[in-house]
């Protein structure tokens, strides 16, 4: 694994509350550049939390989050928002629900943010936009709306959305759970080949274990807002450490 | 008194000029409270407290009193302020800004059933608030308003009577005018009420068609 001496994301001492509920307690990780790491657990474990404290979807009240070397949170206290409008370039989100915009065609999904954020020209995003289609598979769709595709190619074009604005940090919260079983692979695959053609760092919120289990560098078990083990998945999946870990394995592959 | 239909065909053009002039008040009254209304919504959900205060007030304060006050008030006390406005534009301010305040809340109910889902792709596609606002949740927001929007023009159509009160020569005022004249109210109240009749008519269906559209697909 490179241990590059910055980690691309890091969250350090990070503590989360709804109310009365602790979400995160001192979370702590770092992900090294062009580390793949798979965040698995229980429902309730602080997960995807992770990940939207990172896209600053949520806010936090203590603890520090770096994006390479940058302060995107400062002992709970935010960024001004032109450093957060920066650090967060680097950051691409797929989320469970896809949120694809209904109201635009697949390619404009995926040209609007390059042009109007990144000052990319109209044809240069199309070129783009159209590229990223054909690596999903879904150049045919271009001018489809959102609402005319499949669950998993909807998913695939919020992959090849969040991947136009050229992050080098990708966060997939649950990007399969909620997709028909037979959908599954085609998206998993675009994942494998992502992971495989370029060196991103990958944070991925998973249920899938066997995917987890080949794709991650490395699978961080979480439980009750923290990391309980964090380890190879070899490691994690034949010999955990810890009797949570092993507790929720059994429960995962009892179903 | 027995029904002319040479009275009533005598009276109709000067009922149908007064007509269009009931149209025009209608469709630039509409075209301020369908601005005027986006704008409320919007200052209702600005952070800066004081704004959206006055928002809320306005809105309150309009849907509390009556549209004839409100035009009354208009003509009648804008001029000991300087403010000298013809009748007409003072008749579409009235009914504007009235109905803006109900068009205000049909676009809030726009604004809040843009999933947060929306908000927090457009967020992770790092698009300044500016963006989010115009490019992603208002073209969404305003969509599933537009069969409302078109039921309150209806609605605007059928008050624009109360402008009479004001001098404003739209339909009613000028059969007024040529019952006063002809002691003949007959005709020109009945032909004033069936244009309202037919109007409207075709406008409800031209609204359920808008429905059936805005309803599918996007």
């Amino acid at each position: 694994m490179p241990s590059a001496a910055e980690p691309a994301l890091e969250f350090i001492d990070v503590t989360k509350r709804y109310g009365d509920v602790l979400v995160l307690e001192q979370f702590a990780l770092a992900v090294a550049p062009g580390e793949k790491i798979a965040l698995i657990g229980p429902s309730g474990s602080g997960k995807s939390t992770v990940l939207r404290i990172a896209m600053t979807l949520e806010d936090i009240q203590a603890g520090t989050v770096r994006v390479h070397g940058g302060a995107l949170w400062q002992n709970g206290v935010q960024a001004s928002r032109r450093e957060t409008h920066r650090l967060r370039a680097s950051l691409g989100m797929v989320f469970q629900h896809f949120h694809l915009f209904p109201h635009l065609r697949v390619i404009d999904n995926l040209t609007l943010a390059p042009r109007l954020v990144a000052g990319t020209t109209d044809e240069e995003a199309r070129t783009r936009g159209m590229e990223l289609l054909q690596r999903v598979g879904l150049a045919d769709k271009a001018d489809a709306w959102p609402e005319q595709l499949s669950g998993g190619q909807k998913q695939r074009v919020a992959i090849a959305r969040a991947l136009a604005m050229q992050p080098d940090i990708m966060l997939f919260d649950e990007v399969t759970s909620a997709l028909d079983p037979e959908m599954v692979g085609e998206v998993l695959d675009v994942l494998r080949e992502l992971g495989a053609a370029t060196d991103m760092s990958m944070l991925l919120v998973t249920h899938e274990m066997a995917f987890a289990r080949q794709f991650a560098d490395r699978v961080a078990f979480m439980d009750g807002g923290r990391i309980v083990e964090l380890d190879v998945p070899e490691r994690i999946f034949d010999a955990p450490a810890e009797a949570r870990t092993r507790q929720f394995l059994q429960r995962v592959r009892a179903v | 008194m027995i029904w002319s239909w040479e009275f009533a065909l005598d009276v109709l053009p000067d009922l149908l000029g007064a007509f269009v002039v009931t149209m025009e008040a209608t469709v630039a009254g509409f075209a301020v409270a369908a601005v005027a209304g986006l704008g409320w919504a919007l200052l209702r959900m600005v952070p800066v407290r004081p704004l959206a205060r006055a928002a809320f007030l306005f809105v309150d304060f309009v849907r509390s009193t009556p549209l004839l006050i409100q035009i009354y008030f208009l003509y009648f006390v804008l001029p000991e302020y300087g403010v000298a406005l013809a009748p007409m534009t003072i008749g579409i301010l009235a009914i504007g800004l009235h109905y803006s305040a109900y068009t205000a809340e049909v676009y809030r109910a726009g604004i809040e059933a843009v999933p947060r889902g929306q908000w927090e792709a457009a967020r992770a596609l790092n698009l300044p608030t500016s963006a989010i606002w115009l490019r992603i949740v208002l073209p969404q927001a305003v969509r599933p308003t537009v069969p409302v929007l078109g039921n309150y023009f209806i609605a605007m159509f059928k008050d624009t009577p109360l402008l009479a009160a004001i001098t404003v020569m739209e339909m009613l005022q000028t059969a007024k005018l040529i019952g006063a004249e002809s002691f003949r109210y007959l005709e020109p109240l009945t032909i004033t009420g069936v244009i309202f009749l037919v109007v409207s008519l075709v406008a409800s269906y031209g609204v359920r068609k808008l429905e059936v559209r805005y309803a599918i697909g996007r």
